[in-house]
């Protein structure tokens, strides 16, 4: 080996051997790094799974809920009640004011004139 | 072709800190390269943790000798391996050479990095010479301060090759793989480039 080859070398060992892991900061695998990104990243799959999951079992159960009706059906008759036939009372109503009736006969006597 | 002297972002605080911490563990001598452990490569039985473990430091120390200083060195590193993740995944799925991907990464980066600091330097004053990262200037010896001195004013390129020849003991095939260069020009520029290193060298007082 000539000799700035030799030297060369020697430097090169010199100066790589001046950097020691006591130089290096501390040790951060690339797998180990962002905790907190990686935390959040699966936080927001698993919140996306969880609305995924949420959003199907709506549609589901609006599907079980749902009245199969077809267009051939007639469709049925409201359950609604209907209104209760009018019970007389036992009491009599005192509110009632009587109204003149056509069959209700006229007193007789003279008829007032006009004049 | 003409290299221009880098700009080290070092800030002096934090290089001092780093050389206080080594002062006080009694490694401030010279340090053995510790040779990473070898790894499975290729039967896909290791994960990005593992690998990440196993070769963080020594793709800091490329980065280093390509971009200077040692937190843009991490980020690269981080930034190639938070890529490899990203597209691979914890298990390096459907990948042959991670160790290949990452380095090439990481040389890409560290090209992009002097590129902009390129773009930096052309709107700011120039600096007469370059600043060498306060630990380096500390711990290593003279000899080596000017062959890397020598090396940062070398071309983008011609830097690449001869760090992955020199250092990573690359063949020219795996250089040319790593660069997306032909095999011829991986040769030329590595001739090129100790011979302009050799140069400096001798220039040097």
């Amino acid at each position: 080996m000539t000799g700035p080859e030799q030297r060369l070398r020697e430097a090169l060992e010199a100066r790589a051997a001046s950097v020691t892991y006591g130089d290096l900061r501390p040790p951060l695998p690339p797998s180990a790094s962002g905790p907190l990104i990686r935390m959040l990243r699966r936080g927001v799959k698993a919140a996306g799974l969880l609305g995924l999951a949420a959003a199907l079992a709506a549609v589901m159960l609006m599907l079980s809920d749902a009245p199969e009706h077809s267009p051939a059906q007639v469709p049925a008759p409201s359950r609604t009640p209907a209104p209760a036939p009018h019970r007389p009372s036992a009491t009599p109503a005192t509110s009632a004011a009587p109204t003149p009736s056509p069959d209700v006969p006229r007193p007789e006597g003279p008829e007032p004139s006009a004049g | 072709m003409s290299a221009t002297p880098l700009l080290v972002p070092v800030h002096p605080v934090q290089g001092i800190r780093r050389l206080l911490r080594r002062v006080a563990d009694g490694r401030a001598g010279a340090v053995p390269v510790p040779v990473p452990p070898a790894l499975d490569v290729g039967s896909g039985c290791e994960d990005i943790d593992t690998l990440y473990h196993h070769r963080r430091l020594e793709l800091v120390r490329l980065a280093v000798l390509l971009v200077d200083d040692v937190p843009t060195a991490e980020d690269v590193v981080q930034d190639a391996f938070t890529a490899l993740y990203r597209r691979h995944g914890p298990r390096l799925a459907g990948l042959d050479n991670p160790e290949g991907y990452l380095r090439r990464c990481v040389v890409n980066a560290a090209r992009s990095v002097l590129r902009r600091r390129r773009t930096v330097r052309s709107y700011v004053p120039p600096r007469t010479t370059p600043a060498p990262p306060p630990e380096e200037e500390v711990l290593l010896r003279e000899e080596h301060r000017e062959v890397l001195d020598a090396l940062r004013r070398l071309t983008h390129r011609q830097r690449q090759v001869i760090v992955l020849r020199y250092w990573s003991n690359l063949s020219e095939v795996e250089i040319a793989d790593t660069l997306g260069l032909s095999r011829g020009t991986v040769k030329s520029t590595a001739s090129r480039g100790l011979a302009a290193l050799a140069r400096r060298l001798e220039e040097a007082p």
